[in-house]
């Protein structure tokens, strides 16, 4: 979503502002003349001050630009789905990944970024499975990252080698 | 010095070869395929070699990342849709030889120059690098501390059209440096109570959510269906090799500014590719025709200087410790992992592991024209492959990725974050490339510039006192006030290094997204 500079400049001053008045209230230990707080304040400050620039710059351009262009993803349902399946599987995979186990949730997550993007449900599934099958032999089995194994849990001695 | 012995010794071992021959593949492989970059084969090779052993873990990324950036041409070549954004500059120019049939010059042009290139910024590497670090071994946090300035500098300055959207990228990159324990009195910061914080971010999961995870959203609803004609191309090495010598200008001049650009911190290949073509196309006798052979020196001149300004980023990379690109972040952060401290006493404690890692640039690029024909011949076939199975499969390494390196489901989450944060940034015109460099140099900076100010009692002039520190920083000064004068005075005409964009689809992903 393309937003208007000035719109821009605003969060930017409002970021600032945010991070300066919350280093204020860092407190310097005794012995130090300058404390923790010192150096974001700063950063605080020309992140405020930047914001300002870009939003007055922006008000050169008020008439001539939209002050928000919606993405080509809002044209259909489905392309919106497509976009947003990316950070939303992420996320699922934060949720879902404990309880269920790294081998169900990325055959999941895979099946149905496949599907969406057209593939057959069952050629999306099987694709997917194969795949988080070889990954997490590789990764959990080989290389011994602690990937939860979920409903697996008890029988994953006999699965890490 | 150590002995060449003791570095083919270190290269003798199968396993390394293995690891190097496996990610010159995978390298031209995700770099053939359109919209998946150079860094994005380097971030998702993560979950692999966090679990090697230093050196192939480092080879892998050099190799991967050089491959990466010939293959991307060869899509730019033959589809008129470049690779990775270090291949934009002159897509047009090799396209049209391929719409002549000429497809084996333009591809032929940019591997051999390719290679070149990068053989010549490992030469630069291999004789600067060590001289650099005898003396940055007498650095103090002055001298530290303008080197991160500068740096944090020219990655702003080259980072886009505006200069206020640069700086405010950067600001967020330092402000989001910021979080976690105070380097100096360890007192917590914008933590917000939440534990997970108080490492401050991974460095890991906020690049691959900002660069992959954005780059694949922007792509989610753009497919390839192209169709390469891979097959009546004439033998590739006859044809090229008599080329070679007339253009050995072009070639060493692309190698030179790609070395050069890629040092600086920010500056990537594409910027170095943009550069050097600008220049032989107006300033070299051949490159300004528009005959075949112009297209040639074109292409030979930027391509050879996109190859060698990943060479040339590990020069900041392993003499001080500050990445060049955001390549060579992820490489430092492994090497910290690995146990490895990139800086100047790395080429006194360990001369021997930097001397092989310089070696393997060598290798690498050397294996560039066998392996890059292979591909050449092969592209049909990788084209066969939908992107519809493809990204999918990026985005599951891109979580595994996040999870091998901190261990943690907090860092997946921080992935997705990012990577709508990196898709509004990037097309709202906010560069990506600051704010990775400030979020990696913050520490740095702060550490550098705390430790200085307590030393001085908050007298200023002690950043002036010390000579090469002092140098660095009035140097450092007079570039913000040449650009700042440039930019007012000269409005459009000066707006810092705006590429020529004749159409929407060659415009470079500006920064270190390469």
């Amino acid at each position: 979503m393309k937003v208007h500079d000035i719109i821009i400049g605003m969060i930017f001053l409002a970021l600032g502002i945010g991070v300066a008045v919350y280093s204020t209230t860092l407190v310097a230990p005794r012995n130090l003349n300058y404390g923790p707080g010192f150096f974001p304040f700063l950063v605080g400050c020309g992140m405020a001050l930047v914001g300002l620039v870009i939003a007055l710059q922006g008000l050169r351009s008020i008439r001539s630009t939209p002050v928000v262009v919606l993405p080509d993803w809002m044209r259909s349902a489905h392309m919106a789905l497509r976009f947003w399946i990316l950070p939303a599987s992420i996320l699922f995979y934060v949720f879902a990944v404990d309880l269920l186990g790294f081998l169900a949730t990325a055959t999941l997550i895979l099946t149905a970024a496949m599907a969406i993007a057209g593939i057959h449900l069952f050629k999306a599934f099987a694709v997917g499975l194969v795949v988080a099958v070889v990954t997490n032999i590789a990764f959990a089995s080989l290389l011994h990252v602690p990937l939860p194994w979920g409903p697996l849990t008890s029988i994953s001695g006999w699965l890490i080698w | 010095m150590v002995s060449p012995l003791a570095i083919l010794g270190q290269l003798a071992d199968p396993y390394l070869l293995l690891v190097i021959f496996a990610s010159a593949f995978y390298g031209l492989f995700i770099g053939a395929i359109p919209g998946l970059t150079a860094l994005m084969a380097s971030a998702l090779l993560v979950p692999f070699i966090i679990f090697m052993e230093p050196l192939p873990a480092i080879a892998s990324i050099i190799t991967a990342s050089a491959m990466a950036i010939f293959a991307g041409d060869i899509p730019g070549a033959l589809l008129r849709m470049p690779g990775t954004p270090a291949s934009a500059a002159y897509t047009d120019d090799a396209h049209a030889l391929t719409r002549k049939g000429k497809t084996v010059m333009a591809l032929g042009a940019g591997l051999f120059a390719s290679a070149a290139g990068g053989l010549f910024s490992a030469v630069i590497l291999t004789l600067a690098a060590p001289s650099l670090a005898r003396i940055a071994l007498s650095f103090s946090s002055v001298e530290y501390f303008w080197l991160g300035v500068l740096g944090l500098s020219c990655a702003t300055f080259v980072a886009g059209p505006s200069l206020p959207k640069g700086l405010a990228s950067l600001f967020l990159g330092l402000a989001l440096a910021t979080i976690g324990l105070d380097p100096t009195s360890g007192i917590p910061r914008f933590t917000f109570g939440l534990p997970n914080l108080m490492g401050g971010l991974g460095l890991i999961p906020v690049l691959i959510g900002l660069f992959a995870i954005s780059e694949l959203m922007r792509n989610a609803n753009s497919e390839f269906h192209g169709h390469a004609d891979t097959h009546r191309m004439g033998p590739i090495f006859s044809t090229i090799g008599a080329r070679l010598l007339p253009h050995k200008v072009g070639i060493l001049r692309g190698g030179l500014i790609g070395t050069v650009v890629g040092a600086l911190p920010g500056a990537g290949s594409d910027i170095a590719a943009w550069i050097s073509y600008a220049i032989a196309r107006r300033g070299s006798r051949i490159g300004r025709k528009d005959d075949d052979n112009g297209a040639v020196e074109r292409i030979m001149s930027a391509s050879a200087a996109n190859n060698a300004s990943l060479g040339g980023a590990y020069i900041p990379a392993t003499v001080f410790g500050i990445p060049g690109d955001a390549i060579t972040a992820i490489v430092i952060s492994v090497m910290f992992i690995k146990g490895i401290n990139p800086g100047p006493t790395l080429f006194l404690n360990n001369p021997d592991v930097i001397y092989t890692i310089f070696a393997i640039f060598f290798i690498a690029n050397l294996l560039m024209v066998p392996l890059g024909i292979l591909c050449i011949r092969a592209f049909g076939l990788i084209l066969k492959l939908p992107t519809s199975y493809v990204s999918p499969v990026i985005l599951l390494f891109c979580i595994l990725g996040a999870f091998s390196v901190e261990n943690t489901l907090f860092a997946v989450g921080l992935v997705a974050l990012f990577g709508v944060l990196g898709y509004l940034m990037e097309i709202n015109d906010i560069p990506l490339a600051p704010a990775i460099l400030g979020l990696i140099l913050g520490p740095l900076l702060e550490q550098t510039f705390m430790t200085t100010m307590l030393k001085s009692q908050g007298a200023l002039m002690i950043f002036f006192d010390r000579p090469i520190g002092g140098t660095i920083g009035v140097f450092t000064i007079l570039v913000w006030l040449a650009v700042i004068g440039l930019k007012t005075l000269g409005g459009n005409q000066a707006r810092g290094f705006t590429p020529p964009s004749p159409d929407a689809e060659a415009v470079p992903e500006r920064g270190a997204g390469n």
